[in-house]
């Protein structure tokens, strides 16, 4: 296949859409950094898709820029700079959806927080334990009660026996 | 109509920052991306979140955009793609209830498949597999009973029956 060939066989087009697995992608980056025709190509290309996608523009609504701040201000990277190593995709297999493992921990879409599996034997035994807290409470309730009932009975008991002496 | 950045615009404005950078390409590149969100998000609510997840993890990679031969709008577009796919594959795992655009048919955003309507059913529907659900030739060449040749071909096919509506 020549270079015309290969530039009207929808390769570009692969690249720029990013359906290209990652050994297609780099012989693809290999022959860009040789050929201007290919530079060419793609140039026009990414210019045709730019301009589908400007007229494709739907503006989001005004409250999703205050979104994207609160999530911009609890990313690391604005505390910390610029310094993550990128991802590498290049050995992967696929159609280059390898290496997306930098998607922050969190999930803003969910109102639910995840927590580690051993705080559910925390909460079991805290469980257990306030429930055994409890009989024990209630137990020494009623012998509190018990004992303050005798007291009484004691006490009018001898009461009784006073007033008959 | 929005600005197209080129890369020495994004080189100067990160390095006064990240947070100046991804804000300038926000200003410029939100609309055309949330659009874009919008064919593989057809609800609204979700792609607004869908769309700050986009920025927000792109913020961490804007070097990688002025080191790739591809433009800085295609880079984070590609880039975009690659983080939507994660968030469906990661929400279909939580839940079957998203709203992913439908193979037969055409999604509230048509979006690159309103530019498929000279395309075969077959056509289509590779380009709907791979591009917006994010399926592996293997897995559709094996679902289809082809070979991965045959899907790369009609892949291929599909973009540029595209690429001549795009003209």
């Amino acid at each position: 296949m020549n270079l015309q060939e290969y530039i009207q066989s929808g390769t570009v087009e692969a690249y720029v859409f990013g359906v290209m697995t990652p050994a297609e992608k780099d012989a693809f980056e290999r022959l860009l950094q040789v050929s201007p025709e290919l530079q060419q190509a793609l140039t026009i290309v990414e210019l045709q898709v730019e301009q589908f996608a400007a007229s494709q523009a739907i503006p989001p609504p005004p409250e999703t820029r205050q979104q994207f701040h609160d999530f911009l201000h609890g990313l690391p990277i604005l505390k910390k700079g610029i310094g993550a190593p990128p991802p590498n995709d290049g050995n992967g297999k696929g159609n280059g959806n390898a290496g997306i493992n930098y998607i922050p921990a969190f999930d803003i879409t969910s109102s639910h927080i995840k927590v580690h599996k051993n705080w559910r034997i925390a909460f079991l035994v805290l469980f257990i334990v306030s429930k055994i807290f409890l009989a024990f409470l209630i137990y020494y309730i009623i012998k509190f009660y018990d004992a303050r009932s005798q007291v009484k009975q004691l006490q009018q008991h001898e009461q009784v026996q006073k007033a008959g002496k | 109509m929005e600005t197209l950045i080129i890369k020495e615009t994004l080189k100067s404005k990160l390095n006064t920052g990240v947070e100046p950078a991804v804000e300038f390409l926000y200003t410029n590149y939100s609309s055309m991306l949330y659009g874009y969100v919008l064919q593989f998000v057809p609800d609204r609510k979700e792609a607004e979140k869908v769309l700050v997840l986009v920025f927000g993890t792109l913020a961490s990679r804007l070097q990688e955009a002025c080191n790739s031969p591809l433009s800085v709008y295609c880079w984070m577009q590609v880039e975009a793609r690659k983080v939507i796919l994660e968030y469906k594959k990661q929400q279909n795992g939580n839940s079957a209830s998203t709203g992913h655009p439908p193979v037969n048919g055409q999604p509230k955003n048509a979006y690159y498949l309103s530019l498929l309507q000279d395309a075969s059913e077959e056509q289509r529907f590779v380009f709907s597999e791979i591009f917006l659900q994010g399926k592996e030739k293997e897995e559709l060449a094996n679902k289809l009973k082809k070979n991965v040749h045959d899907i790369s071909r009609l892949l291929k096919e599909s973009l540029l029956i595209m690429q001549k509506n795009l003209q």
